[in-house]
């Protein structure tokens, strides 16, 4: 799993050496600003109504449909901090492409999508809470604040509840 | 001859012709046992004989093209012995049919090691060729000799698969094989020589169609030929097969060479007659044999334009795109209806129905007649009754019936055990059918139909039926229900426990009914493509399931229900029927240990509601449908709060993060653009532990509480006296010790179950002799006022039936309803409310306060009952400062009574000699100053017929003897009815 995901890591520890600059689009859940890989990112749609699913794991915020498509939409918040998306009209799907297929993470408001170099890329440091170290693949050094880029694969898996 | 180009040849052909060859061989090969089978039924029948060897030429042609010397070598000696009965040489016999059929089934097996490891297997088809040539030279063969496990079981494609990813290490050929091979090689030649010539002269090698194919394949070629190579040399067979074999194989191999020279001789007389015309009426199955693109066929190329294969990938993605076609027509449609513009309106219209046109047409491409699938099962049964000594007559109808590919392959496995099972263990043999006055030959019919958007499959046989004893022992055995539940069971219901699993009552498993699978797994395969199986047998006359299964998997009709706000689909595979429940009989729904039920025809069904299942409040809506599914044989109701629209739905699967919600069988769009979720109707069932067991007892439960309001249970407290309290009070029985017996405050009490539970001593109530220390303790647990309490006893003695009268007069306690003598013994009647009030009255009294129904003066009451017993048990419980109570015997003298003075209360017995309770209160009703009395119904009677015909007459309230609190809050309820009504 780990050597698969390192293949897709658009960051590349390596593996995509020319490419030293890549494409990060940002997003806002409350506050704070997190990033994805933004070849990563199929689009953003605006609020949909979400169809609740009884009994499905707490990390799940519902289905919602993508123009007949029917889309898993995943409480990004509550996999990073514990705590669950306020759910309102002013809500933002990010429509993520994953390994797994078509996947919707909640979200407050995007941000811009940045050109990043690899020399403004760290890894996560060891005293990050491990609930945030799971999704978190690299902590990007903005001018005046951290940017934390998360794995997409990661954030809609199933088994990676801490 | 060397061993070499053997290998290399698969590197001249391209993999299309191979494939092709693959598909070819499987399509006339189905034919071929078609064929074989018309040919047994219609001896020596020139025409099948010469569509037999045209389809075997074909299959030899082919290898030889593709250079599979083997396989050739072997179909040409089968299509010697056919090319002989053709021409009228030889009279065809079952034993060369069953011969021949054994040809088939090698060459199957044939082919799947040719479609494994890309080349034709190495094994030693001497066997049957031997047989083959005796048949053909006229001499005695046996087609039982041959051992055919080595070509048939499944384990062997195991074998070649494992070998085909095994190592190098078994690549080097041993020796002794290579030796064998060419041994082989070399015997076979001479026959070999002539069929390359006979098929030069039939086929002439087609330079154009070789040249392009060769050339379109040059670009690509080393990269595939390599691939090629690996595999080869990967799948290089492995020895043991060959080698560590029965002596009979050896034997064999001896024989060969005498054998192999009369074969020459034979050949030429094929050569003679392979240029005869088709016969005229052969066309269709020529045409047939054409639709394939077989390169070494040029003929009557023509008719190959009005067939194209397809791939199934290809038709799954356009019914995909259809289904998603469809849902945006369902949403336009509903969009337009909002907005009025006639002409935007007619252009959907048309696109709707454009989009209808185009789903069928869709759906009809994937549609196949289940003939396909039900032809096989000739050959099944004809072997299966050859082995078995039975005589088996197979028929088919309704083969035309359509039915999506995937169901196809899904039902297969399924039909074929159940035909199994029906010839194994259904049919009799012979004579035994004699013996019973039956036809020697046993029938099995096979026939399917639309119904109702399914298709169903009837598969029933005029066997013996299924042994219901041996099922019921089975039941009892396997701890599945008690011997006396079964007692209460159908026959039906019996009958379908053969779908639990490992339910076989078969002693032994036989080889023929099956890979140790049973019906269980009959059951789940169906219900996995969202069918249902039932069953029907007769004792001698024979056993009959019924399979019903979707017509396609991607597209269902569905019912619409509402919980809340939100829409569920239910499979309407599932449905049986629809029952409105309105805000007034919503007491229809009864319930028993927490389980709630409905009398529906007289029968219990269990319910579930829907809003539990989803972990939601009940809602507070007034009207609710119990929509009742079938789940097996046994059904169940599902409380929904609203029906909305039946239509057809497209099924999506959930992401596998929905594992945990198994209620759920996928999720569909509505026209609305909402997503609604589907419902699975057997993960509900199981998620609420239903199944026939569990309503079996709830209904023996509900039947013995009827029962127990009638029952007495006795027992003794220190002294000699015997006590008595009613059963239907009695909670539980426990043992105990006084040890114990823990103190709050004054108060008797233990830990029990984590909570407090008073004790009650019958000494401090009654003047009787105190339960002494070490005594053997029992408790019986009951429930009053809400709280349950113990009542501290020493021994246990009895249950009895009521009987007799019940004296009131003896024992002058509050506490005591009164004496009877049961089973001859004085026995003190106790009643356990008043004994609760006494020893906890803060607890008892806000309850008894609700009986102060505030009334300026008493209660006039009527009670009219038969019985004694119960005459005064009212008495005892109407508190006389609120009641005032008159006794009536009959329905007559009640009736008397009422015309003599008002009053505000009746309570009914309905059962009663002179006039009985019905009669009564039609009488009543007829009177217009008793309209508003309210009435009570107290009754032995339960069922719902009862329940529903009194409370059409009237009653305002139905209650079952007798239970005091439940009596008194009824009262106490009706009277305040009336009062809100005043």
């Amino acid at each position: 799993m780990t050597q698969k995901l390192a293949t897709q890591d658009t960051f590349g520890i390596g593996i995509h050496e020319k490419e030293e600059h890549e494409l990060v689009a940002t997003f806002y859940i409350g506050k704070d600003i997190y990033g994805v890989a933004a070849i990563n990112v199929q689009e953003i749609v605006r609020f949909q109504q979400m169809t609740v699913v009884p009994h499905a794991p707490d990390y799940i915020l519902g289905l919602i449909n993508l123009r007949g498509q029917i889309v898993t939409s995943i409480d990004l918040r509550f996999r990073l901090t514990g705590e669950h998306m306020a759910v309102s009209e002013e809500c933002m799907n990010l429509i993520l492409k994953t390994e797994d297929g078509i996947y919707s993470v909640l979200v407050d408001d995007v941000g811009d999508v940045l050109d990043i170099g690899q020399s403004q890329l760290e890894p996560p440091p060891e005293t990050m809470s491990p609930g945030m170290r799971t999704y978190v693949n690299h902590i990007c050094k903005l001018e005046k604040k951290l940017l934390n880029i998360l794995d997409t694969n990661k954030i809609v898996g199933i088994k990676t509840e801490s | 001859m060397t061993l070499i180009p053997h290998r290399l040849a698969v590197m001249d052909v391209d993999l299309e012709a191979l494939n092709d060859f693959l598909e070819e061989g499987c399509d006339l090969l189905d034919q071929l046992e078609m064929l074989f089978i018309e040919l047994e039924n219609n001896n020596n029948d020139k025409d099948v004989l010469v569509n037999i060897f045209r389809a075997v030429h074909t299959i030899k042609g082919s290898s030889s093209f593709l250079g599979f010397k083997n396989l050739e070598t072997f179909c040409h000696a089968a299509e010697e012995l056919l090319d002989k009965a053709r021409n009228g040489e030889l009279d065809v016999s079952s034993d060369h049919v069953s011969l021949l059929l054994a040809v088939m089934d090698i060459l199957r097996y044939c082919i799947k090691v040719i479609e494994v490891k890309q080349w034709e297997p190495e094994e030693d088809f001497s066997a049957i060729i031997n047989q083959l040539k005796a048949a053909n030279a006229g001499e005695a063969f046996d087609p039982n000799a041959i051992d055919m496990s080595r070509w048939t079981s499944d384990l062997q494609m195991d074998n070649i698969e494992s070998a085909g990813a095994s190592i190098d290490s078994e690549a080097e050929t041993p020796a002794e094989e290579k030796a064998g091979l060419s041994e082989d090689a070399t015997a076979v030649d001479p026959v070999e020589s002539e069929i390359n010539a006979q098929e030069s002269i039939e086929n002439p090698p087609n330079p154009e169609e070789t040249g392009a194919e060769a050339s379109s394949q040059e670009n690509g070629s080393d990269t595939i030929s390599e691939e090629i190579l690996n595999v080869a040399d990967d799948s290089l067979p492995d020895p043991e097969p060959v080698l560590a074999d029965d002596d009979t194989w050896a034997e064999i191999e001896d024989d060969e060479e005498e054998e192999n020279e009369a074969s020459p001789t034979i050949i030429s007389e094929v050569n003679d007659t392979i240029p005869e015309k088709p016969l005229p009426q052969l066309e269709e199955i020529s045409f047939q044999q054409n639709n394939e693109t077989t390169p070494a066929k040029s003929t009557n190329v023509k008719s190959i334009d009005n067939t194209v294969r397809i791939d199934v990938k290809l038709l799954d993605s356009l019914m995909n795109m259809v289904g998603e076609l469809v849902l945006a027509r369902n949403q336009l449609l509903q969009q337009l209806n909002e907005v009025d513009h006639s002409g935007t309106q007619s252009t959907a219209n048309s696109i709707s129905l454009i989009t209808t046109e185009l789903q069928d047409g869709i759906m009809k491409t994937r549609m196949q007649p289940i003939g396909n699938v039900l032809n096989k099962f000739i050959r099944v049964v004809r072997d299966l009754s050859k082995s078995l000594g039975k005589e088996t007559e197979l028929i088919i109808s309704g083969k035309e019936t359509e039915l999506d590919r995937t169901l196809m392959e899904a039902i297969r496995d399924p039909l074929t055990h159940i035909i199994r099972n029906a010839i194994d263990h259904g049919i009799e043999s012979p004579e035994e059918r004699e013996a019973l006055n039956k036809p020697r030959e046993g029938h099995l019919w096979i026939n399917s139909y639309h119904e109702g958007g399914h298709i169903v499959i009837e598969i029933k046989d005029d066997g013996r039926g299924l042994n219901k004893s041996k099922i019921i022992d089975k039941i009892v055995d396997n701890g599945l229900a008690t011997p006396e539940l079964v007692e209460k069971m159908d026959d039906n219901e019996i009958y379908n426990h053969i779908f639990e699993p490992g339910f076989s009552t078969v002693g032994e498993v036989s080889k023929l009914s099956g890979r140790g699978v049973g019906m269980d797994v009959v059951k789940s395969s169906i219900s996995k493509i969202g069918g249902a199986v039932d069953l029907q047998s007769q004792k001698n006359e024979g056993t009959t399931l019924f399979l019903r299964i979707p017509l396609t998997l991607a597209i269902i009709p569905a019912l619409i229900v509402k919980s809340h706000q939100d829409s569920y689909a239910i499979p309407q595979v599932s449905l049986i029927e629809l029952i409105l429940l309105k805000e007034e009989e919503k007491d229809m729904v009864e319930s028993l240990e927490g389980t709630e039920v409905y009398r529906l025809r007289g029968k219990l069904l269990p319910l579930v509601r829907l809003s539990t299942l989803l972990g939601r409040e009940s809602s507070e809506k007034n009207d609710s449908y119990i929509i009742v599914l079938a789940n097996g044989a046994n059904n169940f109701g599902l409380v929904v709060d609203d029906v909305e629209d039946s239509g057809e739905i497209v099924v999506k699967p959930l992401s596998p993060h929905f594992k945990s919600c198994e209620i759920f069988a996928g999720a569909t769009l509505m026209g609305n653009g909402n997503i609604s979720l589907i419902l699975d109707v057997a993960a509900i069932a199981q998620s609420v532990n239903l199944d026939s067991r569990d309503t079996r007892s709830l209904a023996d439960k509900l039947r013995s509480r009827t029962k127990n309001a009638n029952t007495v249970l006795t027992f003794h407290v220190g002294g000699p006296e015997r006590f008595g309290v009613q059963l239907s009070h009695v909670a539980r029985l426990e043992d105990f010790s006084a040890s114990d017996i823990e103190f709050v405050g004054n108060r008797k009490t233990m830990c029990y179950r984590g909570k407090i539970l008073p004790l009650i001593n019958l000494s401090d109530v009654l003047n009787i002799d105190e339960v002494t220390e070490g005594m053997n303790l029992n408790l019986i647990v009951f429930k009053a006022f809400g709280r349950e309490a113990g009542l501290i006893v020493s021994e246990i003695t009895d249950t009895v039936e009521l009987e007799g009268d019940l004296n009131s007069d003896v024992y002058d306690s509050s506490a005591v309803l009164g004496t009877m003598i049961l089973k001859k013994d004085v026995t003190l009647i106790l009643d356990l409310l008043k004994i609760f009030e006494y020893s906890f009255p803060e607890i008892a009294t806000n309850s008894v306060k609700q009986l102060n129904i505030n009334n300026d003066r008493k209660i006039k009451t009527l009670h009219v009952e038969d019985s004694a017993f119960y005459r005064k048990i009212v008495k005892h419980y109407l508190d006389p400062e609120f009641f005032e109570l008159v006794s009536a015997e009959n329905g007559q003298v009640g009736l008397d009574k009422i015309d003599q003075e008002p009053f505000d209360l009746l309570i009914i017995d309905l059962e009663m000699p002179v006039m009985d309770g019905y009669s009564l209160l039609k009488e009543i009703r007829k009177k217009s100053n008793y309209n508003r009395v309210p009435v009570m119904v107290m009754t032995a009677l339960t069922s719902s017929h009862d329940k529903s015909d009194a409370i059409k007459s009237g009653i305002q309230s139905f209650i079952i003897k007798l239970d005091k609190e439940e009596f008194l809050s009824e009262i106490t309820r009706i009277l305040n009815l009336r009062k809100e009504a005043v």
